[in-house]
């Protein structure tokens, strides 16, 4: 049982050092254009799991997440061209300037739930794209803001191309990003934060302060966000109002219910999916959004965890058709017996 | 010299959209005692329970735990005085496993920042005390399913146990024998008399076998105001209260509402 | 201010549109509790069969018809086929919607192309006419005259029928409802469709004056869920007062400073949900 479990974990540990490893050695093996589009895939990732961290831990439906995203964006841009500050600097003040937007909007928006959170933090977004939109001298309006430079890592520069550069930077950024995440999903407030989605009274009368829990985890969410959209005007050089459309926001939440809301690597795999179907299945056909709407009504239909749990889905309708006693469900610790006993069978035990 | 009583509420009103649900309610509890409220359905016991544990918040007069006004506390800041609830609904998480519904219980205000600063699986203290609850209330076969394949005495033995983690001095039971078969009440009934006694228990129940072999003493209920206060021999004579209940119990019947 | 006839007849007649999506949205939310983002899809749908058919037959009623039959097909096929499944799982159905757009948003494209698509009123719409001493288009007058007498028509459905009774104390306790024996699931489904219908209808109608093109389905969409926040999510008086507030307010807006119109109708929600979470004819509680 022990030597199974120890397996077990060794496996996932084995299976992240072969992703770290490959991820690393990527610009060794990728040619130019699927290193870019990598790149895009991390920063989805970081952007996606932000907004996981709201929508799939906390429960709160947020359709305006491209704010953070577009605010981080919109800070990076002005700080790096008009005032030529340096990329970690530049990074950190968009990230201070996405918690500073979900410090003044959260009081309003956290007095909502359901549809309601949906649509008035969808019209808080709306509200911030009008005023990007509007405000031509500062932003640019229509046009955004071109020309940003793209930050180097200087020990690498000469060494690799520039996209592997700032493949590199990326990783290094969102890695960073996503083992502070992981962190904060492991511990008593990423647990208490699953207790606010199954039941929020519940966990109110365990003595739980839920609004300063929801309020900290909107925060932390649009502080990761803003983050994810600092490093995409980096990447693209540019920012514009595109980058706090509901369009975005929308597409955030496919990757997340895609991938697997409230997992860890539901929204990477989410982010990757929707990437590369819009850029290697549009090479084939112009109907990738189509072939993206069916796959999503397919998962959410059938797979209404996400995609991540596709094999546990596989193993429990392999069951019902062999028509085993009930499986009790894989527990949710790393640890799995050798064979799971039903309920019926515990219960009659004890 | 009397001990500060464990609850007492003072002239406890609660008006929803009109509707008067409470009406100017002064009772007192004593520490350890065991009160079980009673009464015909619609007449307030459940509005009475989410009133003192902070769910609701009293329209007029005060709820007092242990000595501390806590009338304007919200739910769950009344935790730290030693006040816990159950529903009647199990209050677990349906998603969580068994273990993970006790973590969350102990792992309360355990950890800095909101719980930022630790890690849930590797606080082995939270872990072993885990393991603790988990055998003295017989969880350990179930502690690694996900609490919603549960049966419903299962869920209950659940909630009861990451209350009881967290050393609950005043206990309040919303119905805890609703769902039960028939032959499970004697048993219901045998853990209920082993709680501690340095515990004090509210208990809203409809099962007149449950209420009379547990309580010291009965509050009955009706229209949302106190009918009747005393010992479980003196309700039982009590003519006022047979005659409430029985036409309560008619009117509860059509109304169709709790 | 010029808010002369003109601009008022344009505002109203865009109200009727909006109305005919809105109400669908808003009725929908209250009872089932989950907002279709596929509304504007459906209102595409009706507006593209719609012209199809127009230009094909020449007939516009006929295209009318068929376009809000189309919009009402797929909206019984997404009911049947996939939010049954999902009964009382708000947020994935709220994802599912989210999906059918992308899906209808990529058909349609295919099937009708990515250029905007116009259609002309039938001959005896067509003109001009005097009113109240301005100049304005007859199909327009009429597109405020068909919305009124739909807008009566549900109202009255809603209001003044025993199944619209139904209706409505769902929206106020579906529970009870379920308690009271009432079939709960047939309700969702006509009631959906019966939106979907609306949609169609209104994206048929609109072919004149809004025409029909990629995007057309989030400009409707994203109107839509103003009017339904300002009226009320499962308010039909509330969508006919806010489809008549929005429209005239995104009409003269538009006459002064044009860019600004989106933001006047977003910032106008988003201070009306921040004041009162649940909307204006909304109930408290609901938020």
């Amino acid at each position: 049982m022990v030597a199974t479990a120890l397996l077990a974990r060794n496996w996932r540990r084995a299976i992240s050092f072969l992703l770290a490893g490959l991820l690393l050695a990527a610009p060794a093996f990728l040619p130019s254009y699927p290193l870019s589009v990598l790149t895009e895939i991390l920063i989805f990732s970081l952007f996606a799991m932000s907004l996981n961290l709201l929508l799939g831990y906390a429960g709160l439906p947020s359709l305006g997440h491209s704010a953070f995203f577009g605010t981080g964006g919109y800070a990076v841009g002005l700080l790096a061209k008009y005032l030529g500050i340096p990329a970690p600097v530049a990074l950190l003040i968009a990230v201070v300037a996405g918690v500073a937007l979900a410090l003044v909007t959260g009081p309003f928006v956290l007095r909502t739930h359901g549809a309601y959170f949906l649509i008035l933090t969808l019209s808080l977004t709306q509200v911030l794209f009008g005023i990007v939109w509007l405000w031509r001298r500062v932003t640019g309006g229509d046009d955004g803001l071109p020309g940003i430079p793209t930050p180097k890592l200087p020990f690498l520069v000469g060494r690799v191309s520039d996209t592997a550069n700032f493949y590199y930077l990326a990783l290094v950024v969102v890695g960073s990003a996503l083992l502070t995440m992981a962190w904060i999903i492991r511990s008593p407030f990423g647990l208490s934060l699953i207790g606010i989605r199954e039941n929020e009274r519940y966990l109110a009368g365990l003595g739980y302060p839920t609004w300063t829990l929801k309020y900290a985890a909107y925060t932390i969410a649009g502080g990761y966000g803003a983050l994810a959209g600092g490093l995409f005007a980096y990447f693209k050089g540019f920012v514009g109002p595109g980058q706090i459309s509901w369009l975005l926001a929308g597409e955030g939440m496919v990757m997340v219910i895609l991938g697997g809301a409230g997992t860890f690597w539901g929204p990477i795999i989410g982010a990757a999916l929707v990437l590369l179907l819009r850029y290697e299945v549009s090479a084939f056909t112009q109907r990738w959004v189509m072939i993206l709407g069916v796959v999503f009504i397919l998962t959410v239909l059938l797979l209404p965890q996400g995609i991540v749990r596709l094999p546990d889905r596989i193993r429990q309708l392999r069951a019902q058709l062999r028509r085993e006693a009930p499986l009790a469900h894989r527990p949710a610790s790393a640890v799995s017996p050798h064979r799971e006993p039903s309920v019926e069978q515990v219960i009659e035990r004890s | 010299m009397t001990a500060v009583p464990a609850l007492q509420l003072e002239h406890v009103s609660k008006i929803i959209g009109g509707l008067t649900i409470l009406e100017d309610m002064s009772l007192t509890v004593q520490p350890g005692e065991r009160r079980a409220i009673i009464g015909p359905n619609g007449a307030g016991k459940t509005t009475l329970l989410n009133v003192i544990a902070g769910f609701l918040p009293a329209t007029r007069g005060r709820v007092i735990v242990f000595g501390r006004d806590v009338t304007r506390l919200p739910a769950h800041r009344r935790v730290d005085v030693g006040l816990l609830k159950t529903n009647q609904q199990p209050a677990v998480f349906q998603e969580l496993t068994t273990r993970q519904n006790v973590l969350i219980a102990l792992l309360r205000g355990r950890h800095r920042l909101l719980g930022l600063t630790g890690q849930v699986n590797s606080d082995r203290a939270v872990q072993r005390e885990a393991e603790r609850v988990l055998e003295e209330w017989g969880l350990l076969d179930v502690s690694d399913i996900e609490v919603r394949h549960l049966p419903h005495g299962y869920q209950r033995r659940v909630e009861l146990a990451a209350r009881f983690a967290l050393r609950p001095r005043l206990l309040l039971l919303d119905e805890p024998a609703a769902g039960l078969a028939v032959d499970e009440i004697p048993a219901f009934i045998e853990r209920l008399a082993q709680l501690p006694r340095d515990m004090t228990v509210v208990l809203v129940e409809h099962s007149m076998r449950v209420v009379f072999s547990f309580a010291d003493r009965i509050t009955v209920l009706h229209h949302g105001a106190v009918l009747a206060d005393g010992t479980p021999d003196e309700i039982q004579r009590n003519e006022d209260v047979q005659a409430a209940y029985l036409a309560g119990a008619m009117r509860g019947r059509n109304a169709g509402t709790a | 201010m010029p808010v002369n006839t003109a601009s008022l007849v344009i505002g109203l007649s865009y109200a009727s549109l909006l109305f005919l999506v809105a109400v669908g949205l808003s009725v929908v939310f209250g009872l089932m509790r989950f907002i279709n983002l596929a509304t504007g899809s459906l209102y595409l749908i009706g507006g593209y069969v719609g012209w199809s058919v127009a230009r094909s037959t020449g007939n516009f009623l006929l295209a009318l018809v068929a376009g809000a039959l189309a919009a009402l097909v797929v909206g019984i096929a997404i009911e049947r086929g996939f939010l049954q499944r999902l009964h009382r799982k708000e947020l994935l159905q709220v994802a599912l919607t989210l999906g059918v757009a992308y899906v209808v948003q990529d058909v349609t494209r295919w099937i009708w192309g990515g250029d905007p698509l116009r259609l002309r009123p039938p001959a005896m719409l067509r003109g001009s006419m005097e009113l109240f001493g301005s100049v304005v288009p007859i199909y327009r007058v009429a597109l405020i005259v068909i919305g009124a007498v739909l807008a009566f028509l549900v109202w009255y459905l809603l209001e003044r029928t025993k199944w619209g009774a139904y209706v409505r104390a769902g929206v106020d306790d579906l529970e009870m409802v379920q308690c009271l024996g009432i079939n709960v699931r047939r309700i969702f489904a006509i009631v959906f469709s019966l939106g979907a219908l609306l949609s169609g209808l209104g994206g048929a109608l609109g072919t004149p004056v809004t025409g029909v093109a990629p995007g057309t389905d989030i400009q409707l969409q994203l109107m839509a869920l103003i009017v339904v926040i300002l009226g009320g999510l499962g308010s039909v008086v509330g969508a006919i007062a806010a489809s008549i507030v929005v429209a005239l307010t995104d009409t003269i807006v538009r006459t002064f400073w044009p860019e600004a119109s989106f933001f006047a109708a977003w910032a106008l929600a988003a201070v009306v949900l921040i004041v009162r979470p649940q909307g204006l004819f909304g109930r408290p509680g609901w938020a």
